[in-house]
Order: structure tokens, then sequence, then C-alpha cells
């Protein structure tokens, strides 16, 4: 059955489109992060996919139902971590975990006890008396405790230290590592993508431009320096992204390596790949 | 089962006192049956009953409200949980005692549609809902006028569709109150500390709450923010010119005290008040007594103050760019740079009060009208300047809504204003020393919170 589908997706803030006719599909489970600059849409997204925000125009399936009004037994299988987490600040922690335990049949006590314990959320003070880390913690906590087979979580390390980042990606790594499970994760930071060996999914311009395998995207993305002569620094080429280093070192996208060779040898050069991390990649094309 | 027991539990643990006043206040009504077991009385505790139920509804609509986000509706059986809550808590409430006033000779039917609708407008009022706000007319137009109060039972005891109409408007307004429960829809969930103006009346709801006015609503915020945005365009000239920052910082604390902002605001009270007036006037009979009319106006004035007391709570993590930008010499200095400012609230509040009290002014008899409004001027200073001392004294609270708090802002408020006028009308010596005291007392209850105030450092932290 298919996990996620948005056909046509649109969402408009007044005047302004953040979301223009989106199409994305999602047939397998697999970890997938979610990239995109400041502004692109991202957590909109998230909140349109989820039935969390209204949306303009087209449609948006989870496991097969309208999101508009999917089924208690669809939910059941949903977790959700909001970009920021400033609800409920009256209630003790335990209180809000009790509450929310009471919804699903699948709810983990020992993993909640566990991650409270090594992440130090004290369970009972209130959440607003918690630090915006300690609320994020809480909140992929509770997302994580009913053993969802469906995840989205909306930049969830941002106010995490590198040690919780770590341990979460652990927790993660160790929820996806079993048969059914999809996480969606939206994040600037790229090493917890590359650690996760998460797929990545490109929002640009409304829409999502390519939702590619790590391998895949370094092969589609590429550095290549020139070795003998050079262009001008203003050359342009199709799929040629970016010309620096005096023209000796051309970023280019979809061009496959052969291509690349016949074009460096108009110059006198050969070329040698260089490698891209993911963050070199999206500061390229994102 | 344990999901239902969940949501009963959430008032408490939000309230605990107010749900335990309403509790007692329920108990107390049924004791009072057991004790005097006649048909008379039953409607006194019925009374009661309707009351404590109606703010039992109002407190739990206010949880209920910032638990019903988009993100919770996530929760599977989320709806349905709280649909079985409300429906047992209305078979509990309202179904044993319609059950038990049938039982002793009342009508059951009248009784059930009563507390309906009674619990229906205090959920409707806990979420926020403006419009809930026509329905506390009703106790205040049936209080001050009694032959419109016989009508209304005359009608519901011999007309056969009379009750089934109560029923009808309870099942709509929680049919109304549930779709803004669930409503789904954009914009951030904040409230901007300077879109709480005195004259909103949603002391209530959770300052998570996202702003849900209407057309007119929308417009009438746009036209205050814009007159707020021009007043401190003037206030900026004036600092380029003079380096006081003291009416920049007035207008960032009290964004709609300047004259536009009051203007707009005494525009507003008196189309409102108008109608009112127009409703009440249409009715036979003698008028309400002028104190009562004047706790009213007292009551109204001192309940600004819960409003600023919120909005200075929401904007206190804000209030550390003005700190950084005036630098003052201490944390207690910048306390009471801020304090000062909040004096300039009184004499808004006490126009606010003598606007409401010349409308009120219609209904008293053309003699007392000038007494009234002399006592009024010195029941609403003596209610402004106790509203501010609250405001000052709780101004490092951690909490955001205090119910108490609102209740000693409206007795204090009702009783000064009330005692005031009817001293005057009484005798103008009589008045001039209660309202001379009135006001001592409150300009006493004042500078009490305002050195209070300077003795701490301002804490910066977002209300709990």
């Amino acid at each position: 059955m298919t996990i996620l589908q948005a056909n046509g997706l649109t969402k408009r803030f007044g005047a302004q489109v953040v979301l223009n006719a989106l199409d994305w599909q999602i047939d397998e489970p697999r970890v997938i992060g979610l990239l995109g600059r400041n502004g692109a849409g991202k957590s909109t997204l998230i909140r349109c996919l989820l039935g969390l925000t209204p949306h303009d125009g087209g449609a948006v399936a989870l496991y097969g139902h309208e999101v508009s009004a999917p089924p208690p037994q669809v939910l059941a299988r949903i977790g959700y971590v909001p970009q920021s987490f400033d609800l409920f600040p009256w209630m003790k922690v335990q209180q809000y975990l009790r509450f929310h335990a009471a919804f699903y049949a699948t709810w983990q006590p020992d993993l909640v006890s566990g991650l409270l314990g090594r992440w130090e959320v004290d369970a009972a003070k209130k959440i607003g008396e918690l630090s915006q880390g300690q609320r994020q913690k809480l909140a992929i906590i509770r997302a994580i405790a009913p053993d969802p087979d469906l995840l989205l979580l909306d930049e969830p390390v941002a106010s995490l230290d590198p040690q919780t980042r770590r341990l979460f990606l652990e927790e993660l790594l160790k929820l996806t590592r079993r048969p059914g499970k999809t996480v969606i994760f939206s994040t600037h930071i790229t090493t917890d993508l590359e650690r996760s060996d998460a797929e990545i999914a490109l929002l640009k311009g409304g829409k999502i431009q390519f939702s590619l395998t790590q391998d895949r995207l370094r092969e589609r993305v590429r550095r290549v320096r020139l070795i003998g002569g050079a262009p001008d620094p203003h050359f342009r080429h199709p799929g040629l992204l970016r010309v620096g280093e005096g023209g000796t070192e051309w970023i280019v996208e979809q061009l496959p390596h052969q291509a690349v060779e016949t074009l460096a040898a108009r110059f006198g050069s050969t070329v040698a790949t260089a490698p891209m991390s993911l963050e070199d990649i999206f500061i390229e094309i994102g | 089962m344990f999901r239902v027991w969940q949501w009963i539990k959430l008032p408490w643990q939000r309230s605990f006192l107010g749900m335990l006043i309403m509790a007692l206040l329920m108990v107390g009504a049924g004791v009072l049956l057991v004790l005097v077991p006649k048909a008379k009385m039953v409607w006194v505790a019925l009374a009661i009953h309707a009351y404590a139920l109606m703010f039992a509804a109002l407190l739990s609509a206010m949880v209920y409200t910032s638990i019903c986000r988009p993100e919770s509706q996530l929760l599977p059986g989320f709806r349905r949980s709280l649909v079985h809550a409300m429906t047992l808590q209305a078979l509990l409430l309202i179904g044993i005692p319609m059950v038990v006033a049938q039982w002793l000779g009342a009508s059951g039917f009248i009784a059930g549609g009563a507390l309906a609708m009674a619990a229906a407008f205090g959920l409707a009022s806990g979420t926020g809902a403006k419009w809930a706000i026509l329905f506390w007319l009703v106790p205040v137009v049936l209080g001050i006028w009694p032959e419109f109060r016989a009508q209304v039972v005359v009608a519901l005891r011999d007309s056969p569709i009379a009750p089934l109409l109560l029923y009808a408007f309870a099942a709509l307004v929680v049919r109304l109150t549930w779709q803004r429960l669930m409503a789904v829809r954009d914009g951030a969930p904040t409230l901007s500390p300077a879109d709480v103006s005195p004259t909103d009346m949603r002391y209530g709801v959770e300052a998570l709450q996202a702003q849900q006015s209407g057309r007119f609503g929308k417009w009438l915020l746009g036209l205050q923010h814009g007159f707020s945005s021009m007043a401190f365009e003037g206030a900026l000239k004036r600092v380029e010119r003079s380096r006081s920052i003291d009416h920049a910082l007035q207008l960032m604390l009290l964004p709609n005290l300047h004259w536009r902002g009051l203007l707009l605001e005494i525009i507003t009270t008196a189309v409102f008040l108008g109608i009112m007036l127009l409703v009440i006037n249409a009715q036979p009979g003698k008028g309400p007594p002028p104190s009562m009319l004047a706790s009213y106006v007292g009551l109204l004035t001192a309940i600004r103050f819960q409003q600023l007391h919120r909005a200075m709570l929401l904007v206190r993590p804000s209030l550390v760019d003005t700190y950084f930008t005036l630098g003052p010499s201490s944390a207690r200095e910048y306390a009471g740079l801020v304090a000062r400012n909040l004096w300039k609230s009184v004499p808004a509040a006490v126009l606010f009060g003598m606007v409401l009290m010349a409308g009120a002014c219609v209904l008293i008899a053309p003699d007392q009208r000038p007494d009234a409004m002399i006592g009024a001027v010195f029941g609403t200073a003596a209610s402004a300047l106790i509203g501010l001392g609250y405001v000052w004294m709780t101004l490092d609270v951690p909490r955001a809504f205090n119910l108490l708090g609102v209740m000693i802002l409206c007795i204090a408020g009702s009783t000064s204003c009330s005692l005031a006028v009817a001293a005057m009308i009484a005798h103008p010596v009589a008045g001039l020393i209660a309202g001379g005291f009135l006001v001592a007392f409150g300009f006493g209850f004042a500078l009490r919170g305002y050195r209070h105030v300077q003795q701490f450092a301002l804490n910066f932290d977002a209300p709990i």
C-alpha cells in the first residue's frame, strides 16, 4: 500500500504560493531527509501532509486514506514532532505522557521511562519549566512511544546538544531498522542525514525537485577539477551549475561523466572528480 | 473509558481551585434540597447548580481549547473520546438534576433546558468565542429587569415550545463551540501582547490561542493596530527631538493608550452600550437601581486590569529588548520605569468607566444623574487604582491566569463603584466622604503595589 501520496498539493499564504502543485509519493518504507532553504515550505509541507493546516488545492492520502478524515487505525500509525513545542505549558511531563498514552494500544511505557532517564527529562516538571531542548526531547519521546509506522519530524534536533542529537539518531535508526517503518525529517544539519543514510528529498520552488539516495545524489551533483587548461570563469553550459577557482573547479548536475570529459577536452583539460559533502551539494542546489 | 477519565481529569489538573469551588457549589445545591425538600427551593438549588455548572464548563473549555490543537487531532480516537467525556458529564450534571427536579415537583424538562443552556454558554465562553459575551447580558438583563424576567418565566412555564427552544439553542451553541474547538486553521499559535486590548473580554482564553476574529473583528483590530502604529511614529519623533523614551515605552506597554485609541474604544463601547440600553429601555416598568448599574460599571472598569496583567506577563520576554536599549543602571531601575508608565492606564480606565456610566444614566432618574456621575468618578478611580495595584503586585508571578485575581478584581471594582454612587445619591457629604475614602484606599493599594514592583528586578520569563 502507498504510504504517502500527494497529488497537485497547493498551499498559499495570501499571494505567496508556498507549495505549487506538488506531487510526491512514497511506496516503500525508508528514511527521508527533507531539505530546503529557509522559507522553502518544509514545515508547511509536513503540516499539509498530516492535515494540520488546510491546503488550497490537490489531495493528500496517508496509507490510502484522505488526510482530511483519516480513520483512527491510520492515525495510530503516525508520529509527529513539531518544529517548536510550545503547547500545554501547564501540564507536568508525566501528565502529558499519560494523557497521550491513553490513546494508543501500542504505547511503550518502558521505552518512555528509559528515554526520560537517558535524556534527563524530569517527569515531575511542568512543560513550561522545561528548556527548549528538553521540550524537543519530550516531543520526540512522545512521537516515538506508540511505535509509529510513519514518523514525521520537523527539524527535530534544532534545539538539541550534540550528545543528545547522537542519542536521538541512534533511537531513530533503531526504529527505522525494523520492517515497515518510514521516517521523514526536515533538518539543516546535513551530517545527521549522512549518518542516518537517509534518502534526500529537495523542496524548492514549491515542489519536490527530487527524492534520491545519497549515492544517487552524489552521482547527480559532482565537483570536478580540471587538470590542464581552464575556461573563462564566466563560462556557462547546460548542467554546469558553477565555475570556480579561476575556471578549474566545476559543479555539475545531471551531466554524465562522458559529457564532462568532452567539455573539458575543449579547453585541453582532463577531469578528476572531487568528493562533495551533502552540505556542499545542498549549498550548490538548494 | 481510560481516555474519557483523562479528559475529565484535565480541568481539575489545570484549575483545581476553581473546579473545587464549583463542585462544592453543586454539592451545596444538593444539600440544600435534602435539608429543604420543597418545590420552591428546587429552583434556588437549580440556580446555584446552573451557576456552578456554567463556570465548570467554562474552566473545562479553557483547558480543552489549549488541548484541541491540530496536532492533538492526530491522536487516534481523539474527537470520539472527547464526545464521550462531554456526554458523560452532561448525563451526570444535567440529567440527574433534571430527574431530581421532576421528582420534587418542578418541571425537569425546563430545568434540563436551562442547565443545558448554562453549560453550553460556559463552554462557548471558555473557548473565547466573542459571541458568547452576549450570553452574559442575559443574567444582567434578567437581574435589572424583574418584569421581563417574570415574562420569561411565564413563557417557559406555559408554552410547550419555549423549553424545546432552550434545548435547540443549547445544541446549536455546543455545535458551534465544537467546530471552534476542532478547527484546523493557518497561522502561528501565538497571541501578540499588543493584540490584547483593554476592551478584549477573552481574559480566560489561553495565550496560545490564535486570533479567530471574524471579518469585523479583524477590521477593528487592523484599525487599532493602524492607530497604535501612528501614535508610535509620533512617539519616535518625540524621542528623536527630546531623547525622552518614556512615551515610546508607554506605547509599547499600552499600545492603545493614545487619543485615537481611546476615541475608538469609546465609540465601540458606546455602540455596544447603546444596543444594550435599547433592549433594556424597550421593557416596561421601573428601571434598575443606580447602585446596581454602578456595580457593573465598576466591575467592567476593574476587569480591564486583568487584561493588562495578562498582557504584561505575555510581553515580559520581549521587554529584554528595551532593557538593553535603555541600559538602566540596574534591573530594579528598569522595573520602576516600566511600572511608572503603567500609572497612565488609570485615567484611561476612569474615562472608560465614565462613558459606561453616562450611558447607564439613561436608566436613572434625571434628578439622580449628576450625583451618579460624580459618585462614579470616585468609584471608577478607586476600581482602577485597585486594579493597577493588583497588576503591579502580580507582575512577577509565573502564571498568566489567576481565577482568584479575577474574582478579587470583580468584587473590589463592583463594590467600590456601587458604594460611591449609592452614598453620593443618598447625600453629597456622605458621597464625598465615601468617595474620598475609597479613592484613598485604592491609591494606598496601588502605591503598595508600585513599591512592591520596585523591590525586585523585572522577571523576563514567559508565563507558564
